[in-house]
């Protein structure tokens, strides 16, 4: 799409320069190579459409150093700029074009989130479960949403928004994609992907399937050399910043999007540290608590519920067993 | 798999993390074919020594022919160790590790090559005089088959050589039994003839073939009676010593939830029975439990550690709960200065809307309370809409007179909401008139 896209607009655009021009200067696809960086699938692609349209750029000057134009056509490609300008700039000073350009992207990024077809870009994203699940075991992986804690850029890192415990995590200690776990391997004889399978079924006869499954010429032996370390779980890149999604996303998003809430209830159980099967007094009273707490929330909405103003407010919130870790 | 893949990883030197990884699953090094599992190993290989991620192989795995011209490379380059692979052949490189391994699992002590695994930097070192004494073991014979034997195993004074071939294969627990049934059966379904006793009397006489795979078998079987002597000695004093030095050196990790502001995590076993459930960790903070990334943290089994290490640990030490309070003080005094410097760059800075910020009479209260608020544009969400918050006391403390009463009442049991409202308010008129008789007696 991308490519096809900015020929289209330069041929618009610079109405002089001919076709055999084109194809002599190097073809830079900014937003595409910022996109393909590592750590930065998180982002969508902007159309070029919502990009030039000036209205939506309001108020992000104060932000930016260098002059909204000049960056304007970096992202665009303009040829001409490309040709003329940027070649004769030195590379401390590309560099700090770049910068900005990233800047100004992520910070138009927060505003496009929030249009109709930028939440079913990022609908896709979700969908491949880019921004990570959620580690707290009660939640049984649900999938994050990134979120910023301020909307002005410089203040702090993005943050991951779970919609099921509604708690914000950092992402420094979140893997990016739960389902590539199973595919590294550890120390010798993938000790990882062997445990994994061990908790569905014991390890003995894990190994014994399969061996006799295994085809001709091949054997666990191969399993055993340590040249398998690779632990490549996608990481996100800690330096983005949180005003390139902002503060709203994730709960618009959840707006636009109720079927995410309405699939899955909220789990209420929680752990009791024990000594011998007996709880520690402290921790199961504050437990107790804020059961407490839950139980009054519960029947204060119950007492407030209007069937006529929502009408899928019927099912229930949290799931009804109890159920906590024993 | 594919190609390109391959390509990109090695032209790239910033290229940290492919997406996908399929296993390597190379054929044994006699009968080796070029196919997709030589490129994968391939791969593999330069990709390690790119990442100079030797370090995390024992070298003494690598045979030492290859170690020695590794080293002698001008720079670790993809292309250098291409052209170096290609002098030697894959297929000679598999099988010297393959032997080498093999070598090494019979003839070193078995505690050794414990100690040499990444869980290992998670547990506790037992000392040798703990595992000696017979008393602390008790009824772990009946739990772990075999375990005398791993138990001595354990203690150095055998090596795998000097167990012979039939006994090795008993100890790895992959008898041929299981499997041999099956063909049996497998058989009788096919031909309904009486040969089961000839193939019986054939498997027998044969001598076993002792495999990589068997002795990495015995090596996670001594591995699992570790952990089962493990969880009975991190309940000692010297256990918790040893798990408490490790907190504070941060080895398990911080809490991923963004207010609990990098409070360390400990470990916390769910079940008391291996292979159930994978170690957990705690939270001493928000008082919940994680799961572990394996990306920071290799898999741990939730029994090396037990149900009741966490009671034990929170009980021993207690100034824990001094170290929470000042990690959450903290974070909040952080946000607050955020804040302000916002505001001080730009008075007419729009900025959402804050309980810390414009409520400051009743500051205790919110700051007790620190979380998380959803907003939209700047505002609140009711709690009646769907999107609102709705798990708000789940980080829900006692701080004010009422809360701390109906914290009172949770000591035995959850009271009923009607019953806990009416005490509250019997209490609350009790308490004015308690103090109106003090301010008549001063």
């Amino acid at each position: 799409m991308s490519n096809n896209v900015s020929e289209d607009n330069s041929d618009m655009i610079i109405s002089d320069s001919d076709s055999n021009s084109q194809e002599s200067i190097e073809d830079l696809n900014w937003i595409q190579t910022f996109l393909e960086k590592p750590g930065n699938q998180i982002f969508v692609e902007i159309p070029l459409q919502y990009l030039t349209d000036r209205f939506n750029l309001v108020g992000l000057n104060k932000y930016c150093s260098e002059k909204m134009s000049t960056m304007l056509k970096l992202i665009t490609d303009d040829i001409d700029f490309l040709r003329d300008e940027y070649s004769s700039m030195s590379s401390i000073e590309r560099r700090m074009l770049n910068q900005e350009c990233a800047k100004l992207y992520g910070l138009i990024h927060a505003r496009y989130i929030l249009t109709y077809q930028g939440q079913y870009d990022m609908m896709t994203l979700y969908s491949e479960n880019i921004f990570g699940k959620c580690p707290r075991t009660a939640c049984t992986g649900t999938a994050l949403l990134p979120v910023g804690l301020y909307d002005v850029p410089d203040q702090d890192s993005f943050k991951l928004y779970c919609p099921c415990c509604e708690d914000v995590y950092r992402p420094a200690s979140i893997t990016q994609g739960m389902e590539l776990y199973s595919g590294f391997n550890g120390s010798a004889l993938c000790d990882y992907k062997r445990y994994q399978q061990a908790f569905d079924y014991p390890v003995e006869n894990h190994l014994t399937l399969r061996d006799s499954e295994l085809p001709l010429g091949k054997n666990l032996d191969s399993e055993g050399d340590d040249l398998n370390i690779i632990n490549q779980v996608l990481k996100f890149n800690i330096n983005i910043d949180g005003s390139y999604f902002g503060t709203t996303f994730p709960h618009f998003f959840l707006m636009q999007y109720p079927n995410i809430l309405s699939t899955k209830e909220k789990p209420k159980e929680r752990f009791i540290p024990t000594i011998y099967n007996f709880d520690l007094h402290y921790n199961s009273q504050i437990l107790r608590y804020q059961e407490l707490k839950r139980q009054q929330l519960e029947d204060k909405l119950s007492k407030e519920y209007d069937p006529k103003l929502i009408k899928t407010k019927s099912k229930k919130i949290f799931t009804s067993k109890a159920k906590m870790y024993t | 798999m594919d190609s390109s893949e391959l390509e990109y990883q090695n032209n790239s030197s910033d290229f940290f993390a492919p997406n996908e990884y399929s296993n390597f699953n190379a054929s044994t090094p006699g009968s080796i074919q070029e196919s997709e599992d030589n490129k994968n190993f391939y791969a593999n290989l330069t990709y390690l020594l790119q990442e100079e991620q030797i370090n995390l192989i024992n070298n003494e795995d690598l045979p030492n022919f290859l170690v020695s011209k590794i080293e002698s490379l001008p720079k670790k380059n993809a292309s250098s160790i291409k052209s170096l692979v290609q002098e030697i052949g894959i297929n000679k490189i598999q099988s010297a590790i393959y032997h080498k391994r093999h070598w090494r699992l019979m003839n070193t002590n078995l505690m050794k090559l414990i100690e040499e695994k990444r869980e290992f930097k998670y547990l506790c070192k037992i000392p040798k005089s703990y595992i000696a004494d017979e008393f602390n073991l008790t009824g772990l014979n009946q739990q772990i088959q075999n375990f005398s034997t791993l138990h001595k195993l354990l203690l150095g004074n055998y090596h795998l050589s000097n167990f012979s071939n039939k006994s090795l294969k008993k100890l790895s627990g992959l008898n041929s039994s299981t499997l041999k049934r099956k063909r049996i059966n497998q058989q009788a379904m096919d031909n309904d003839d009486d040969s089961d006793s000839d193939s019986d009397h054939e498997y027998d006489d044969a001598e076993p073939e002792i495999k990589l795979y068997h002795l990495e078998m015995i090596l996670h079987r001594a591995f699992t009676a570790y952990g089962a002597i493990h969880a009975r000695y991190v309940i000692t004093k010297d256990g918790l010593d040893q798990i408490a030095e490790k907190y504070d050196s941060k080895t398990y990790g911080p809490c991923p939830r963004y207010y609990c502001s990098e409070v360390q995590l400990l470990p916390c076993g769910v079940d008391d029975f291996p292979n159930h459930h994978i170690c957990k960790l705690y939270c001493p903070s928000c008082l919940d439990l994680y799961e572990i990334s394996p990306n920071l943290m290799p898999i741990l089994d939730g029994s090396f550690f037990g149900r009741s290490f966490i009671g034990i640990f929170l009980n021993a030490f207690t100034e824990l709960d001094k170290y929470v309070a000042k990690k959450k003080m903290g974070i909040i005094s952080e946000s607050l200065r955020q804040k302000e410097n916002v505001l001080k760059a730009n008075k007419n800075q729009f900025i959402a809307y804050d309980d810390v910020m414009f409520s400051k009479p009743g500051l205790k209260h919110t700051l007790q309370n620190f979380q998380y608020e959803p907003k939209v544009f700047g505002f609140r969400i009711n709690q009646n809409s769907e999107v609102g918050p709705k798990m708000k006391w789940l980080r829900h403390w006692p701080v004010s007179d009422v809360q701390k009463r109906e914290f009172e009442l949770c000591e035995k049991g959850i009271p009923d909401i009607n019953q806990a409202e009416e005490e509250i308010k019997n209490k609350k008129n009790d308490d004015d008139n308690i103090d109106i008789v003090e301010h008549d007696a001063l």
